[in-house]
């Protein structure tokens, strides 16, 4: 079949994130017969221009970067993902996203009809307290404003019975 | 057959049930189960009851919290429910049975998922309840507890989701 016309999945992906957000992703890509589209957000440009595959150009925020430039992926992400999909048996590519995170995913979902999206939660480090976790969590966002099914992928889950960082105070 | 009394002999994916949910979770589950040649498994969760005994199958039989009804019985499928969920299924090719459990719904679902070794939990966000505020909303949201308490991939689908730039029920005002 014509890569194409393949259901999409789409995962976020960021440096240092666990490998399992990936290898999930790649497991429902295969049992779906999906292509993988590896995204990342850098959340300091926003979007400016979109091409049909999803690519974005971009603005920096920072007033002294004027020019638009082509959002590119991280060379250090790519070469882990390179070696965690090397051999899966799922064809992939890769995104350079700008802008909000929940927003530039869920629009490029839209942009390539994704089948689903699939994120990781943040680890517990990253928590921070209650506000600070649900304003930054790109799960909650997603699952909140876009209409495709998200696959959260826990990392670092608390038993029950032990406290989750907004349990406290 | 009997459905609630049915083993999952493969691949199984856990969905929560409740009653006023949209018919779009179960198809969505019915979906991802096609995909992975999966039994579904819906259940639901009674959280007036607090699970004593369990069976290999994830069936449970509970005792009411209030102690004036203390009385030891098998968790039972809410019939309507059942016939509902049979309505939604009915021409999809797909085995699913159903479970009712006792207690709190994010802990036993884990436990379902965790004794049946699922490959995914569905379930749906809520599509009522922001109004309780921030911290009501994560308390009681199924979908946020199963997120970080086990470590299965969680499955959501969303409903009625708001548009992006509205604001969340816990954003700025």
């Amino acid at each position: 079949m014509n890569s194409q016309h393949r259901p999409k999945v789409i995962v976020g992906v960021a440096r240092r994130q666990s490998d399992v957000v990936v290898t999930t992703a790649i497991d429902l890509a295969r049992h779906f017969g999906a292509d993988l589209v590896c995204a990342s957000v850098n959340e300091g440009g926003h979007m400016v221009g979109e091409s049909a595959d999803g690519s974005v150009t971009s603005m920096s925020f920072n007033p002294d970067l004027v020019d638009e430039v082509e959002e590119t992926f991280n060379g250090d992400l790519k070469k882990n993902l390179d070696r965690i999909l090397d051999g899966a048996g799922v064809e992939w590519s890769v995104r350079a996203l700008a802008g909000d995170p929940a927003h530039a995913i869920s629009h490029l979902a839209d942009t390539i009809d994704a089948t689903m999206i699939v994120v990781g939660t943040r680890e517990e480090s990253m928590r921070g307290n209650l506000h600070e976790f649900f304003n930054g969590s790109v799960a909650v966002h997603l699952a909140h404003n876009q209409h495709r099914p998200v696959v959260v992928v826990p990392l670092a889950p608390v038993p029950f019975g032990h406290a989750l960082a907004w349990d406290e105070g | 057959m009997n459905a609630e009394q049915s083993l999952v002999s493969g691949t199984a994916i856990v969905v929560g049930v409740v009653g006023n949910q949209p018919d779009e979770v179960l198809l969505q589950a019915a979906n991802f189960a096609s995909h992975f040649n999966a039994e579904l498994v819906f259940a639901t969760v009674d959280m007036t009851r607090y699970t004593v005994a369990e069976a290999p199958d994830g069936s449970v039989s509970a005792f009411p919290i209030d102690p004036d009804a203390a009385e030891l019985t098998h968790e039972e499928f809410d019939p309507e429910l059942a016939s509902r969920v049979k309505d939604i299924l009915d021409g999809i090719d797909v085995k699913w049975s159903l479970r009712a459990l006792a207690g709190d719904p994010a802990h036993e679902l884990s436990r379902l998922a965790e004794r049946l070794d699922a490959a995914l939990i569905v379930v749906g966000t809520r599509h009522e309840g922001f109004s309780g505020g921030l911290r009501e909303f994560f308390t009681g949201s199924v979908a946020v507890h199963l997120a970080h308490r086990q470590h299965r991939p969680v499955v959501v689908i969303p409903l009625s989701p708001l548009p992006h730039g509205s604001h969340l029920p816990w954003g700025h005002s």
